[in-house]
């Protein structure tokens, strides 16, 4: 289906099990490579983002994120940004449930992530749109979708009155930043976490 | 535990962990973390302190996380007087 013909909503008419099936695995894959070395195997990222997904006071709650969908209701991705002056609150909402849901024998390695990576993304500001996360499904790539989302996420900064957006995206994604360039987007700062081995550059574009 | 105590609890974890005497500079509407009197492990640290003391678990699917953030909203959640 052409890209024009997606609308933008909320996931108020997806059921539970739609959302695990149509709307985790796309925040899961906008969170790699970060959280391929969070959890100690898949199954723990699973069970945990599920969890998250479902708690208002997450970063991950899946009832602020914005779900394209074509037009007989299929899902193709989506995205969650967060307004900067209620991120760090849920980020750090996260880090004590990550930590507290950790195996003891895990809670020292998942300490040590934290304080290895916690320079490694953008300083947001209050006035700024986070996008926390983006994704297409896999079965819907190649059809202009990511642009199309995109142009969501501008709009949804605008009728917050939020003059700007920040995102963090891992260098290895090449053809996403360029996405992100074409867009207006205009690269900050590059950060390295040497454990566990991440690069990120942040990103940014104002909005008129 | 009552509110001051909750305070001296708090400001004993921060004397310890940071050398400093935070409690000139925090009010009950202080965020601990971007006031720096903890990062962002301390926090971890400090509710885990204030579960151990008040021997009430956070619930994660119930907290505000402006009630975990500031003195006030700490005791607000662990309900002291």
């Amino acid at each position: 289906m052409a890209a024009s013909e997606i609308s933008i909503n909320t996931a108020d008419r997806l059921s539970a099990a739609e959302r695990r099936q149509r709307v985790l695995p796309w925040i899961i894959e906008a969170s790699r490579p970060y959280c391929d070395t969070m959890f100690e195997t898949d199954e723990a990222l699973v069970e945990a983002f599920e969890c998250w997904s479902q708690r208002k006071t997450s970063e991950l709650w899946i009832e602020r994120a914005s779900i394209g969908f074509e037009s007989d209701g299929e899902v193709i991705g989506g995205f969650i940004a967060c307004p900067g002056g209620i991120l760090p609150k849920l980020r750090q909402v996260d880090a004590l449930a990550y930590i507290k849901s950790a195996p003891a024998a895990d809670i020292a390695r998942r300490r040590e992530f934290l304080e290895r990576t916690a320079k490694l993304f953008a300083h947001v500001g209050p006035g700024d749109l986070y996008l926390s996360r983006i994704g297409v499904l896999r079965s819907h790539r190649g059809r202009g979708h990511g642009r199309v989302l995109m142009e969501g996420v501008i709009r949804t900064a605008s009728e917050l009155g939020l003059p700007r957006i920040v995102l963090d995206v891992s260098t290895s994604r090449k053809n996403v930043i360029l996405l992100y360039e074409s867009l207006g987007f205009q690269r900050q700062e590059e950060r390295r976490a040497e454990y566990p081995g991440l690069t990120y550059i942040s990103m940014s574009r104002q909005v008129g | 535990m009552t509110h001051d105590e909750l305070r001296s609890i708090v400001f004993e974890f921060v004397r310890e962990r940071r050398r400093v005497d935070a409690s000139p500079q925090i009010d009950d509407d202080t965020p601990l973390v971007s006031a720096e009197a903890v990062d962002s492990l301390g926090f971890l640290d400090l509710i885990a302190h204030l579960e151990q003391q008040s021997g009430q678990e956070v619930d994660l699917l119930e907290v505000d996380p402006d009630e975990l953030l500031t003195i006030g909203g700490l005791a607000r959640y662990f309900q002291v007087s």
